[in-house]
């Protein structure tokens, strides 16, 4: 068994032992979350630290035959049990991990139902896992669904008021997504034969070789539908596919629902790594197997990553309700990592895998941050607060660094990301042309806007008067508790090493942007 | 071909085909033993021994349709058996087992004063009659078979005289069941006369087809098939569905969404090779009918007809009434594009979800009486394993890994693509729709598990324990549901190896 496999069985394993652990010890439950996450962290540092490193391609690969099935006319299904990860996969299983760690904690006082909870959390860890390792379509598809039921359950059981709704918009909203996928994987499937085996192929490895293609196959370079080249559809496909999951614009509006309705906890995993999987498949999947047309994407890609970040910050601006601002904010940030990729330069990359992680962290923290004000005082309306500084100078404190570090102060990790995507941006006009300039100034513009809602909302909610409606809400908002210093002091620490030792993430996906680079320039 | 035979050759020949039988005589006289062990022993043990019987005959199916090698008509070529079809009725069979080992449980049928016992005999012969609807090969035989089917399938819709809407849906069912028949008949006997012969695979039957006006050939051709869509419920003569299942108890209605739809639809697909020169599906034999479009826009209305009304549905059974209708209509995709492995890949697949959705239905309705799937709040916090369950064969109706369900499905989508690429357009269409269906079940679906874990349990409400015999039922369905998800070779090359 292979490392990868390790860390996906590990959540599994702590799964069956949360929900057979008798009540007497749920204890143990309680921090099988946080338990599980050190341990897959040990399992990732041992991948990352401790085996030699190839520089190109992937690493660590588990081949192992799973499904064989003969289709009669059609031929041979073969589904392989592939993983394998590259710098790309790492880092975000890296992230992945530290945030399920973080999220375990934030949830560690869970009241209702509590085995269930931890058991879905750890679910949809290993189906995360899952997908950043999975190198077969197929189990790619398997993986990536596998999150949604854990989700649609976390939201709608252990959610807000509004939780059922927001759980089926959020489960039918993915799976239109994830049917457009399915296609998309199928035809790839049925176009491709592996040149070993002779048989078609779900690998990763076979399918991105259009050398593979079988002659008047949909996919092949040549292949026409609908009297459009079939890979420019089949691009468009998956593009709109994961961006319903990164989300953006304007496939978003799941996002806020279900942000507001989650469990603190589960916001954080959503917004920290479920959005994360949106942009990894469009890296992996639709730049990873249709390099050759997803130049003329390129302007797509980048206005649709402009329009979200514009249109997130605004909506950001007007929300009243704190998590929802949060929510539009992800929007925002997670524009920048579609304009770094359709820069397709080596910063705008880099900045895109950046953004990336360090969205994932100041994320998970923003949201922990909403979570501290509803676990007091269940409300979240920024207009209710006022002067909290003087109630909660710590909380104030952590608040602020959150906030300066994700509106792009530098000496923070979101400082690097968006200026490395933003050199990309502005580069691409010179260097081939992808990105007008434009965007790259407009988007510039959501980085002001940035500073205007998170600058406004702090001054609203932690400046001025402490007033309040009710007279108990002063004896409610209490400052942190170790429980919360342990999860926004290191949230915060991660902010500000990444921000100012950039090397040490960049360290582990150079070698990735420089390879996907070069393969999308080659075709 | 089959022209008047000496006497002593037609004696040579039952001779010779009667070995062929045995596993119908074996049922036939497992019935015998059911009527007379309902008389004189006891109402339960004519229970297990018919389940026993039934699941017996069906194991020993799965083993003979292995060992047999090519097809062989029997009884003058009245009946075509063929390892296939050997394992469509083990499958019916097996699944006719465990859906009277369902009902041994079920209160419904426990409290009816005339026992249970005749239930047990009428599944029993009824399906025996189905074996004949998937061997028979001429129209007599198949309208045998129907009728013997059909007959018993009536009187246990009416099985649950506790209440009045039984008889209504069983008197529905039952006008509508006659009336197809009498069209088919009808239909069946133009065919006799435009072609002269019974046996629908003998050549002058397809050169009698031919020859005839096409208006005529046509017009018989619907009238007979309009008989075999009944049986499968596919749209337009579906309406007696939701009533029936609604009517008749859990087992019962179990029983019809799989073993009449499953036969019929065999038949259906055999009846389909008529026009299909060699058997291979390649070439058109009658090009006056495309029957690939014919069967594409069938299966198409089908499905969305059945989605869009269950969207509407709250009773336990209604709902699974349209589901089992937009299942049908993708099982038509499969007749439509000819191909029997992921017809039979499909129909297994359905037929396992289905016992187990049903069983959790049965036993909700057992333990509190709840018939509506809005009561059903909370039940899924407090019998876990089958709220586990649940989720499992819902999502496999859905057709979301790693169940049974999403194979099966991807199955049907990828052979709808092939075909595609190779140049039949409507295919796309038929794909389209298909995705768009399964979003759309999505809905219906996930309602089951959404009001056993996320709406809240009424709390007066008293919820007995439930035994862990019943959740096992369910878990051996679910467990099933995701084994065929993640090792779905072993099915399908037991299904391979039939053709």
């Amino acid at each position: 068994m292979g490392l990868l496999t390790l860390i996906i069985l590990l959540p599994l394993l702590g799964m069956v032992i949360s929900l057979v652990i008798p009540k007497k010890v749920m204890w143990i439950a309680r921090i099988i979350n946080p338990v599980v996450a050190i341990g897959q962290l040990v399992v990732w540092f041992f991948l990352n630290r401790f085996t030699p490193r190839v520089e190109n391609g992937f690493k660590y690969i588990e081949s192992l035959n799973w499904i064989n099935l003969s289709l009669g006319d059609i031929g041979n299904l073969k589904i392989e049990y592939l993983l394998g990860a590259d710098g790309l996969t790492m880092a975000l299983m890296g992230l992945s991990i530290l945030i399920f760690f973080f999220a375990g904690i934030a949830s560690i006082k869970t009241a209702v139902k509590p085995q269930g909870f931890f058991a879905l959390l750890l679910l949809l860890n290993a189906s995360v896992m899952g997908v950043f390792c999975a190198l077969d379509l197929f189990l790619f598809f398997v993986f990536f669904e596998f999150m949604l039921l854990p989700l649609y359950f976390l939201i709608g059981i252990w959610g807000g008021p509004k939780r059922e709704y927001a759980a089926l918009k959020f489960f039918i909203y993915t799976l239109v997504g994830s049917v457009f996928l399915l296609l998309v994987f199928i035809g790839l499937y049925l176009s491709f034969k592996s040149p070993e085996t002779g048989s078609f192929t779900f690998s990763f490895f076979d399918l991105k070789n259009p050398e593979n293609a079988l002659s008047g196959s949909l996919f092949h370079p040549d292949g026409v539908l609908f009297g459009f080249p079939a890979r420019a559809v089949g691009f468009f496909v998956l593009l709109v596919a994961f961006c319903i999951k990164i989300p953006a614009f304007p496939f978003h509006t799941w996002l806020p629902d279900a942000h507001v309705e989650a469990p603190t906890a589960v916001s954080m995993v959503l917004a920290g790594v479920v959005l994360k999987v949106g942009a990894y498949g469009l890296i992996r999947f639709g730049y990873g197997l249709f390099p050759d047309v997803a130049y003329q994407f390129s302007y797509w890609v980048g206005l649709l990553g402009v329009i979200s970040i514009i249109y997130g910050a605004f909506n950001a601006l007007a929300m009243k309700d704190i998590k929802k601002m949060i929510a539009y904010s992800s929007i925002s940030h997670m524009g920048f990592v579609l304009l770094g990729l359709a820069s397709i330069t080596i910063e705008g990359w880099s900045g895109a895998f950046y953004q990336m992680i360090s969205h994932g962290f100041l994320s998970a923290m923003l949201f922990f941050i909403a979570g501290v004000f509803a676990n007091r005082v269940q409300s979240r309306e920024i207009d209710k607060f006022s002067g909290l500084t003087t109630l909660m100078p710590r909380f104030g404190a952590f608040v602020t660094i959150a906030f300066f570090a994700s509106l792009g102060l530098p000496g923070f990790s979101a400082f690097i990301a968006e200026i490395m995507v933003l050199f990309g941006a502005f580069g691409s006009e010179s260097i081939n042309q992808l990105v007008p300039r434009w965007m790259a100034i407009a988007a510039t513009g959501g980085i002001i806007l940035g500073a205007s809602y998170f600058l406004w909302t702090l001054q609203r909610m932690f400046f001025g008067k402490p007033e309040f409606e009710n007279a108990d809400w002063k004896e409610k908002l209490t400052d942190l508790t170790t429980l919360e210093w342990f999860v926004l002091l290191p949230l915060a620490i991660f902010a500000l090493v990444l921000g100012i030792f950039p090397q040490v993430l960049v360290d582990i996906f150079n070698g990735t942007v420089i390879l996907l680079i070069d393969q999308l320039a080659i075709s | 071909m089959w022209s008047t035979p000496e006497i002593s050759d037609l004696v040579n020949q039952v001779l010779a085909s009667a070995p062929h039988l045995f596993k119908e005589y074996f049922l036939a006289g497992s019935l015998i033993i059911t009527i007379l062990l309902d008389l004189f022993v006891g109402k339960k043990s004519t229970f297990l021994f018919s389940s026993l019987a039934l699941i017996f005959a069906g194991v020993w199916g799965l083993f003979d349709a292995v060992s047999f090698t090519s097809p062989i008509a029997i009884f003058s070529g009245h009946a075509m058996i063929s390892s296939a079809g050997i394992f469509v009725n083990a499958v019916l069979d097996i699944f006719s087992g465990m859906i009277l080992l369902l009902a041994f449980a079920d209160k419904d049928l426990e409290i009816n004063s005339q026992g249970m016992g005749e239930l047990a005999a009428l599944v029993l012969a009824a399906t025996i009659g189905a074996h004949f609807v998937v061997f028979g090969s001429t129209l007599l035989m198949i309208f045998v078979g129907l009728e013997m089917m059909s007959l018993p399938s009536y009187v246990i819709v009416a099985y649950r005289v506790r209440k009045v809407d039984p008889a209504e849906s069983s008197i529905k069912y039952a006008l509508f069941g006659l009336f197809s028949t009498g069209l088919m008949v009808y239909g069946m006997s133009w065919l006799y006369g435009i072609t002269g012969t019974l046996h629908i695979f003998s050549e002058p039957f397809i050169a009698g087809l031919t020859s005839a006006p096409a208006t005529l050939s046509i017009f018989a051709l619907i009238l007979t098939l309009t008989g075999f869509a009944f049986k499968i419920s596919a749209v337009p003569f579906h309406f007696w569905t939701p009533d029936a299942y609604e009517g008749s108890s859990g087992p019962v209605a179990a029983w019809l969404a799989i073993v009449p739809k499953l036969a019929g639809l065999w038949l259906i697909y055999s009846f389909m090779n008529i026009f299909y020169l060699n058997n291979d599906g390649v070439e058109y034999f009658w090009p006056v009918i495309n029957w690939k479009l014919v069967w594409g826009i069938v299966g198409a209305i089908t499905l969305t007809f059945g989605n869009l009304m269950a969207l509407r549905q709250s009773n336990f059974r209604r709902l699974m009434g349209y589901s089992s209708i937009a299942h049908t209509g993708f099982l038509l995709f499969g007749i439509a594009i000819m191909d029997p492995q992921i017809v039979l890949f499909y129909a297994v697949t359905y037929g396992i979800m289905t016992v187990g959705a049903f069983s959790i239905g049965i036993f909700i309705q057992n333990k509190l009486g709840f018939e509506f799937i809005t009561q059903y709040g909370g039940l899924g916090k407090k019998w876990p394993v089958m709220g586990l369950c649940s989720i499992v064969i819902m999502i496999g109706f859905v057709g979301l890994p790693p169940t049974g369900g999403f194979v099966a499905k991807m199955l049907v989508y990828s052979s709808l693509w092939v075909d595609y690429l190779n140049g039949d357009s409507w295919n796309l269409l038929w794909l389209i729709v298909a995705v768009i269906n399964t979003l759309i079940s999505l809905v219906y679906y996930l309602k089951i598990p959404y009001y056993l874990f996320i709406k809240e349990a009424d709390d007066k409400m008293f919820h007995p324990r439930l035994s862990n015999v019943t959740s096992l039922v369910t878990l051996i369905f679910a467990v099933a549901t995701i084994y065929i998800g993640l090792f779905p070779e072993q099915l399908s090359q037991f299904i391979s190896a039939l053709f």
